[in-house]
């Protein structure tokens, strides 16, 4: 049949001769709407679900989506280092109910998610957070997330906590239940070019555990909406929180940028080049180690109010 | 049918499976040029136009346009939750004919989503109005989309609605890109208002407080650029500009009151160049106000004062 997805299979099928075996791992594991989690998830013969595919991928290979379809029955638990796409030009979604639609809880993987859309199933059972990455112990993670949509996620679009590195890129994240990121307790995130839309807020970055730094930057971003744009908050002795922002916009939230520190834990929000409108709070500092820091070259209209001390921060 | 289409639709009615019945309104309702609206709109048996799709859809849940057609022949009146895209690769047509807008929105606490749809007007029918006409106090976001050429507004906002639009082109209509009055709150960011009559244009007519924020954009055309009016007591009208360019426009940061009400332009880290008028400030209670680090030039004359406000 020579239509252009069988051209596409067979030049994709041939390519992949010098790298698989009938034993071995699969450097690239293939999906497909039509396949069946039975098949090897070889390009001719793909699977049907995200968790065959994983099992069939060898570490650090690949997953790619090759058809719009749903890719996920339940919490898809990624367990080894991997990327997982869907080929340009379709959707790969995947749903959270009952769970996180992906959770990883393994130190020391390298993870890539790309061009997926991730939302709750409106006619199953909740679900709760989109990705989930909670590492309590040892070498840390990284997960990236590029060109995906996280929409609709009743809790936050993304949680992670501990031992984790989370790189953004190009993300459209909205109408979560509570924080489009969630940061706890040591995470590290880079945030660029993406939209924080009518969430419940845009960043978070806590800490409660002595000795955990979470820090988050934030940069050509747009959060609009609606509790909290970005908030540092830490809480025990020795716990911090830092967020910087940098060419990004903040609009109608209650508090557009908070830095909350109690207990003893010192947190520090700082921000530069960026828009600061129509919130109800401009800054929020609460506590004597909790900063808000500007560089000086905000621009900050219709804000109703502030509450606590805004802190220069010298250009250098 | 082609292969490529018989090949999608297998794939996604497998997953589908779990989450559809019989009997229940879908999470996904599904939509082809060779559907039918006597189809119940799942993805082996999809449906023809969007009005199909939206009855059996369940609220919160989205429809999916699977190739490139357009899906209405009037007026689309959206009542519930939903997420309407078209696959990426495709083009899903929305057209304005019959004299309305191509997608009407009157209901309010809705959550609309528009992702990767293209609304402009047909030829040779009645012509249509706006693109998005929306009167209900709805949240509505628009993603990666083109509405083009159309005899009225892109995107029209009257009352307590909220608008979201990214990474979005409106070109070529013959009113304004983004119209906003009485309440309406609006988000753009990274998006080209190009060739329109009017950019974003916010007006005051009812003790409201109506406000937009346009980043990293560009606004090039007729009209006023970004343009904030009150005509009555009370109103509030305040757009913000930032990291964007205005150019080519007759009015590129306008400001007026009829002598009440509230109106302020802010811009800062934008280009304002080749504009008739850089700013238009006319009107007690109106305002342009400057973040100081603008780049002007090239523009003919100004009319009133530009303040300055202190960056912080």
């Amino acid at each position: 049949m020579p239509t252009a997805l069988n051209l596409i299979r067979h030049a994709l099928a041939a390519s992949l001769v010098i790298c698989t075996s009938a034993d071995a791992q699969l450097f690239r594991a293939y999906l497909s709407g039509s396949g069946s989690d039975a098949s090897a998830c070889t390009l001719p013969a793909p699977c049907r679900l995200l968790p065959a595919a994983l099992n069939a991928v060898a570490s650090g290979g690949e997953i790619w989506m090759l058809d719009s379809a749903n890719y996920n029955a339940g919490t898809v638990n990624i367990a080894k280092s991997v990327s997982i796409l869907a080929v340009p030009g379709v959707v790969g979604s995947l749903v959270a109910t009952g769970g996180p639609a992906i959770e990883v809880s393994t130190p020391g993987l390298t993870i890539a998610l790309r061009n997926l859309v991730i939302a709750p199933a409106v006619t199953l059972p909740p679900g709760t957070f989109g990705v989930r990455v909670n590492i309590s112990s040892g070498v840390a993670s990284t997960i990236s997330i590029e060109d995906s949509v996280i929409a609709g996620i009743p809790l936050s679009g993304v949680i992670a906590a501990g031992a984790v590195r989370l790189k953004v890129a190009g993300a459209t994240v909205r109408q979560a239940g509570n924080f489009a990121f969630e940061l706890l307790d040591g995470a590290e995130a880079a945030i660029s070019s993406t939209y924080m839309l009518n969430n419940g807020g845009g960043v978070a970055a806590g800490s409660s555990m002595p000795g955990k730094t979470t820090t988050a930057t934030v940069s050509d971003s747009v959060i609009s909406g609606f509790n909290y744009g970005v908030t540092a908050q830490a809480d025990a002795s020795g716990a911090a929180a830092r967020i910087s922002v940098t060419r990004s916009t903040i609009e109608r939230t209650s508090r557009a940028l908070e830095s909350h520190a109690i207990g003893g834990g010192s947190t520090e929000v700082d921000v530069g080049s960026s828009l600061i409108v129509d919130n109800e709070y401009a800054w929020y500092q609460y506590g004597t180690n909790g900063l808000i820091l500007s560089l000086g070259n905000n621009q900050l209209s219709g804000n109703t109010g502030s509450f606590g001390t805004k802190t220069p921060m010298p250009p250098m | 049918m082609s292969l490529g289409t018989n090949l999608l639709r297998l794939a996604v009615a497998a997953a589908l499976c779990a989450g559809s019945s019989a009997q229940a309104q879908l999470f996904r309702a599904y939509l082809i040029s060779t559907g039918s609206d006597a189809n119940p709109c799942t993805l082996p048996a999809p449906c023809r136009l969007l009005p199909a799709a939206l009855n059996a859809v369940a609220s919160g849940g989205e429809i999916w346009m699977l190739d490139s057609a357009n899906y209405n022949t009037g007026t689309v009146t959206i009542g519930k939750s939903v997420s309407i895209l078209a696959v990426p690769g495709a083009v899903g047509s929305i057209v304005a004919l019959n004299g309305g807008p191509a997608i009407s929105i009157t209901a309010p606490n809705l959550k609309v989503a528009l992702r990767n749809v293209v609304i402009a007007p047909v030829a040779g029918a009645t012509a249509g109005t706006h693109g998005v006409q929306m009167t209900g106090a709805s949240s509505l976001i628009i993603e990666n989309s083109l509405f083009a050429n159309l005899p009225g507004r892109g995107v029209s906002i009257v009352g307590n609605g909220t608008l979201k639009m990214s990474d979005t082109i409106l070109r070529d209509n013959h009113g304004p890109a983004i119209y906003l009055q009485n309440g309406a709150l609006a988000t753009i960011s990274t998006s080209q208002l190009i060739g329109n009559f009017g950019g974003v244009n916010a007006y005051g007519t009812t003790a409201t407080t109506t406000i937009a924020s346009i980043s990293d954009s560009v606004i090039s055309g007729w009209g006023e650029g970004a343009s904030a009016s009150t005509t009555i007591a009370g109103a509030t009208v305040r757009v913000s500009v930032s990291r964007s360019t205005i150019e080519h426009t007759p009015f590129a940061l306008q400001s007026t009151t009829s002598g009440v009400g509230a109106a302020e332009v802010n811009v800062g880290s934008s280009l304002i160049v080749e504009n008739g008028y850089a700013w238009y400030q006319n009107g007690n209670g109106s305002s342009v106000v400057s973040l100081g680090n603008n780049q002007f030039s090239g523009n003919t004359t100004s009319v009133g004062a530009k303040s300055s406000m202190a960056p912080q």
